[in-house]
């Protein structure tokens, strides 16, 4: 029992001093961001959004701002493991985001060399390969949970902008699954709308959910509409008129 | 090399001695200084305006084309010895130095210096004068110019003597750039500005006003801390933080007029750096809409531009912004986008390029090389170099980081663009025949049509929007490609809103206006 409160005890305070970090990488945000001392705070944030699989870009872009301000203060593994973060983001490019600031010269080493080249295989969609590479480089990426399903999430992401139906092997291919495991995955998948179908010539296709991107005549005819930000636009207008 | 030239030339020039003219200074000085202090203590915008932008490149032309205004001890007699006019003479007397001479690592030191010391009284609220937008807004750009200039300077260590190189050690703390941004981001905070742009009624009010203070108060602070906001995008740009810069700049929001757009100078600064970040994270809609927005408005304020004492860097301007349109179109071919006087323009300037930009290979590297190198903003090296090694050069350094992320971001759209020509050809067309016109294999070619979609549709990571850049949609079903090219409906709702707004400023101009001394006037013109 003891042993028990104590575990617990201990979480619940591991889980003040992470919202207490939180709290204060927001105060830094919005009030240090070109300070030097809060850089052992940002790096400590950096290991958090790890742990607890969250994202912050402002954060990581803050402190990749410190080390070119003072490049003796910059922590290898702390960048490394900003970018694989960066990977994770796709389809948004934090990644190049984040390459823009870090010194050219650290570009050629590792490991930033072979990140660099699989943010080059994902940008241009070469997802075999990249895979092939992926499992050279467990020591750099299975650090990181959940960058396998970040990485499949970008796959499906392209994949059902730009495909209605995709043939089977395909997919198979972009998120490097085959037999029982993708079956299951497609399973998992069929809340959302996906559907796995045979066409009229035997070949096995999963037809994604329509959307906007892959079925161009959903996409809203917006003339008509005006966005809020537009209409506020007039509201000075309005006013100084009924004065 | 092209990219290193300054403004103004670095290397070293004829050294010059505090002491040189000090003596007598020049009746006209005299009375200019006595006039601009009495007319900044009397709170008389315009006469402060009209000596700033006039009186003072008038003498600067007469006297001092190559050699420096009296120093500030030699003027401080007719004026008082009033400190806060001394430091604002000094940033005059400084900014002619930078324009006009060689600025010796002195001189960059006791301007930075000037420039805390003025900052510090501002940000104490220890002012109270109404000083025209346009020195304003000079000053904010001028803090960041010399800065950026003294990272060049710093970093061509080779050019540096052996006793430049020990004060810059020494000194380190000047031109830092913690100090910088601090200065820029206090200016913000202490003014408030970004709580007054959030709430429309202050905004509105502000904006109608011009920024200045009609209640007997300062606009100093007010208008110091909106500018800070345009010169925190560029500093933020010149580090590389693309959405760092855009995220400082979103309360300003560019896409209506306000304060910035009243004063040349800041608009256009706005909107390249705004329209720079804009392509760098391929938001190309945005960027080609950026840079048509200010195009026009240059070429439709021409001839009163052509009177500006800043006229020849808003040609460079002009030149540059054109390029990097080109570049934007040539990434997102969507001339719809720009205005008939701007693509005439852009025809005669870069009409040959736009054709070349579709292929692919090192000829069209080249072009993009060339035109990013030119129409690219002066990126720096913030940091202070490693002194105990021997002195390198590394001036070019930030430049070539830049330029290699641009360049490896457009190699890998180049097939996505020749695919693009092909599908535009086609309603329907197979995969297979699609590769074989490229010269391909099909899972070449599908991941050719993906990372076309992918770099046509931008993911914000932060609110998951997304910007869509290409005009062409196509989707895939199995095997075969379907394409549907976009017509786009005008967007009437949107012409209505500017032409509204453009009214109602008419409007209000004509209100403003003394019908009365219009017709006196053309009675005595006549």
């Amino acid at each position: 029992m003891a042993s028990s409160t104590d575990h617990w005890g201990k979480r619940k305070q591991e889980a003040a001093e992470r919202q207490s970090l939180k709290g204060r990488v927001h105060q830094i945000l919005s009030h240090a961001q070109y300070n030097p001392d809060v850089l052992p705070d940002l790096e400590d944030y950096v290991q958090e959004q790890i742990v607890s699989e969250t994202y912050d870009l402002n954060a990581n872009l803050c402190l990749l701002r410190l080390y070119q301000f003072n490049p003796a203060s910059v922590n290898i593994h702390a960048v490394a493991r900003i970018l694989v973060k960066g990977l994770m983001a796709l389809p948004a490019l934090d990644f190049q985001l984040y390459m823009s600031l870090i010194p050219e010269r650290l570009h050629v080493e590792e490991p930033f060399a072979t990140l660099l080249n699989l943010d080059a295989l994902l940008e241009t969609a070469r997802f075999k390969e990249f895979w092939t590479e992926a499992a050279r480089n467990r020591d750099i990426l299975e650090v990181i949970p959940g960058f396998e399903a970040a990485m499949q999430r970008y796959a499906v992401h392209v994949l059902a902008m730009t495909y209605l139906r995709v043939p089977l092997p395909v997919l198979a291919e972009a998120i490097n699954m085959n037999g029982p495991l993708l079956d299951k995955y497609i399973g998992q998948q069929e809340r959302k709308g996906w559907e796995q179908l045979t066409t009229p010539e035997g070949k096995t296709v999963v037809k994604f959910p329509s959307s906007e991107y892959n079925t161009p005549s959903l996409r809203k005819i917006t003339s008509d509409n005006l966005p809020l930000e537009q209409i506020s636009k007039l509201l000075p207008v309005v006013e100084s008129t009924s004065l | 090399m092209a990219y290193q030239r300054g403004r103004y030339e670095e290397d070293e020039g004829p050294a010059y001695g505090a002491s040189a003219s000090y003596g007598a200074v020049p009746d006209i000085v005299q009375s200019f200084v006595i006039y601009l202090y009495r007319h900044i203590r009397e709170k008389n915008v315009y006469e402060i305006h009209q000596m700033y932008e006039g009186s003072f490149n008038k003498i600067t032309e007469r006297m001092f084309k190559q050699s420096p205004w009296p120093v500030v001890d030699a003027i401080a007699p007719f004026v008082e010895n009033d400190h806060v006019f001394c430091l604002l003479y000094k940033e005059l007397y400084f900014r002619h130095v930078f324009a006009r001479l060689t600025p010796t690592l002195e001189q960059r030191m006791e301007s930075w210096d000037n420039y805390c010391t003025l900052f510090q009284i501002i940000l104490h609220g220890n002012v109270n004068m109404q000083l025209p937008n346009q020195w304003l807004w000079d000053m904010v750009d001028e803090f960041i110019y010399q800065f950026q200039s003294f990272c060049q300077y710093r970093a061509k260590m080779k050019a540096r003597s052996e006793e430049e190189l020990k004060q810059l050690r020494q000194y380190d703390q000047v031109w830092n750039v913690y100090g910088v941004l601090n200065y820029l981001q206090a200016l913000i905070d202490k003014s408030q500005i970004y709580a007054l742009l959030d709430n429309e009624t202050a905004r509105a009010a502000f904006t109608s006003a011009d920024g200045y203070d009609y209640q007997g108060g300062s606009n100093v602070l007010k208008v110091l801390g909106y500018f800070s906001i345009v010169g925190l995008l560029r500093v933020h740009i010149l580090l590389g933080d693309y959405h760092g810069g855009l995220k400082v700049l979103e309360p300003l929001d560019i896409s209506r007029p306000g304060v910035f757009t009243k004063v040349s100078g800041c608009h256009i600064t706005t909107m390249y750096y705004a329209g720079f970040a804009y392509l760098m994270i391929r938001r190309y809609v945005d960027a080609i809409k950026v840079f048509n927005a200010v195009l026009v408005y240059i070429a439709r304020t021409q001839t009163y531009l052509a009177q500006s004492p800043q006229y020849d860097q808003i040609t460079k301007k002009n030149e540059q912004l054109y390029a990097l349109l080109v570049t934007a179109l040539a990434l997102s071919p969507q001339n719809k986008l720009v205005e008939e006087t701007v693509s005439s323009q852009l025809r005669e300037k870069h009409g040959d390029k736009l054709q070349r930009l579709q292929g692919i290979g090192y000829e069209v590297d080249a072009i993009y090389d060339e035109l990013f190198s030119f129409a690219c903003p002066k990126f720096i090296t913030p940091s202070t170099p490693n002194w105990d090694e021997p002195p390198v050069n590394f001036n070019q350094d930030a430049y070539r980081l830049q330029l290699k992320i641009f360049l490896t971001d457009v190699r890998q759209q180049q097939r996505g663009q020749q695919i693009r020509s092909y599908l535009k050809l086609y309603t329907t067309i197979s995969v297979a025949k699609l590769a074989s016109f490229v010269g391909s294999d099909e899972a070449t070619v599908r991941s050719h049509l993906l990372t076309y979609k992918h770099k046509t549709h931008i993911v914000d990571s932060v609110d998951g929007s997304i910007y869509r850049t290409s005009d062409l949609d196509f989707y895939i079903e199995g095997d075969m490609i379907h394409v549907a090219e976009t017509k786009s409906n005008r967007r009437f709702g949107d012409f209505f809103v500017r032409n509204i707004v453009k009214f109602d400023d008419v409007v209000r101009d004509l209100e403003g206006v003394d019908i009365k001394e219009v017709l006196l006037y053309k009675k005595e013109a006549a």
